[in-house]
């Protein structure tokens, strides 16, 4: 919930973003293990979205702080510091389903031709 | 059937192209040979000369069709094909209306305090102007495809593209403008008309803001583009299909 909270604007898009990109991340590998072609570029598509998303809740939790901050007459370097590592959260939680979706994209493209040259050396053994 | 299923149907085996490659060649000189062959019934020709002659003046090659295949096949047109190759199935058309639910619940709750726009500095209008380009193109293709049903194959992708380059676009200038502003702060610091703790809140105020705009207004657009690719995809398939009678 907390994470939420932190994610500001952007909290409710990421966490269905996070859903459908682990969702497609699982079939991802699960098809490259078993060889099957799979269809990866939504998986990149909605991995960047996320990235995108997270970075713009971002600006858009130190744009209003820094009017908050720009009216205030007294701040706490304290507090401020620790509103500026919160805004963080959601470019790292979008970040971090971008690296996932690349990772997944990456090794499940590895797995899937490994796979095909194995089987085609297999049918050329005499 | 179309006239020219049979011809279609034996430069679809010749094409050594993937999908979504595939069809779009074959809508391309069916399209042609279709334009070739309403000229000659204007000019009063019979149906089966002017299906003979429209044939005859296509180029139909090796090498025009390898040319086809080059044009059709570039290293940036694989990747965006394959990143909008197919249909978009029914989640995904969900998840594309719930980000873009969200993202103009941003818009709203900026737009209600005109405060960011002014906040943004002078390369709002820059991407302002880029946005409202976008929005019309958008426009244009929902209208165009939706509405009127215009699935005539030589104009299905005109300008769909156009608005994943002016997403880019948004964002570029958003980034350009953040660094524009470094540099016409530290010239303000540098003559001593500017401290560096007001410049500094200023420079990230203004950054904050004008990133949100443009990297907001540049999400849209990019979604619009993934969503109509997603659809001209489909009618792509469909209309390949149809004028090969169902093969």
């Amino acid at each position: 919930m907390q994470l939420l909270r932190f994610a500001g604007i952007a909290g409710i898009p990421l966490t269905v973003l996070s859903l459908v990109v682990g969702i497609l991340a699982i079939r991802a590998v699960y098809c490259g293990v078993r060889g099957q072609a799979t269809d990866l570029f939504p998986l990149l598509f909605w991995g960047f979205t996320a990235a995108v998303l997270g970075f713009l809740a971002q600006c858009a939790g130190i744009y209003n702080a820094l009017t908050v901050i720009a009216g205030a007459s007294q701040i706490s370097p304290q507090v401020m510091a620790q509103g500026f590592a919160q805004s963080f959260v959601s470019t790292l939680w979008g970040g971090g389903l971008l690296l996932l979706a690349g990772l997944v994209w990456t090794v499940s493209r590895t797995i899937v031709w490994t796979t095909r040259a194995r089987h085609a050396s297999l049918r050329g053994r005499p | 059937m179309n006239h020219f299923a049979e011809l279609l149907a034996e430069i679809n085996a010749r094409l050594d192209l993937p999908q979504p490659a595939r069809s779009r060649v074959l809508l391309e000189i069916a399209g042609n040979m279709e334009d070739l062959y309403r000229a000659h019934l204007e000019r009063g020709m019979p149906h089966e000369e002017a299906v003979r002659e429209a044939v005859a003046e296509c180029d139909l090659s090796d090498d025009a069709l390898d040319s086809l295949t080059r044009i059709h096949c570039g290293p940036v047109r694989r990747v965006l094909d394959r990143l909008s190759a197919r249909a978009l199935r029914v989640w995904e058309s969900v998840l594309l209306l719930v980000t873009v639910g969200a993202e103009v619940q941003v818009g709203g709750w900026l737009s209600r305090g005109d405060r960011v726009f002014r906040d943004a500095g002078p390369f709002t209008w820059p991407v302002a102007l880029v946005a409202v380009v976008a929005m019309a193109v958008a426009t244009a293709q929902v209208y165009r495809l939706f509405l009127k049903q215009d699935h005539r194959p030589l104009r299905l992708r005109s300008r769909v593209d156009l608005l994943l380059n002016l997403a880019v676009l948004m964002v570029f200038l958003g980034f350009a403008g953040t660094w524009f502003d470094v540099w016409r702060l530290s010239a303000e610091m540098a003559a001593g008309k500017l401290e560096l703790t007001v410049a500094l809140l200023r420079w990230a105020l203004r950054s904050a803001a004008l990133l949100q705009v443009s990297l907001g207004l540049g999400l849209l657009s990019a979604l619009a583009w993934f969503g109509l690719t997603g659809e001209v995809s489909r009618i792509e398939k469909h209309e390949a299909e149809l004028l090969l009678g169902g093969r």
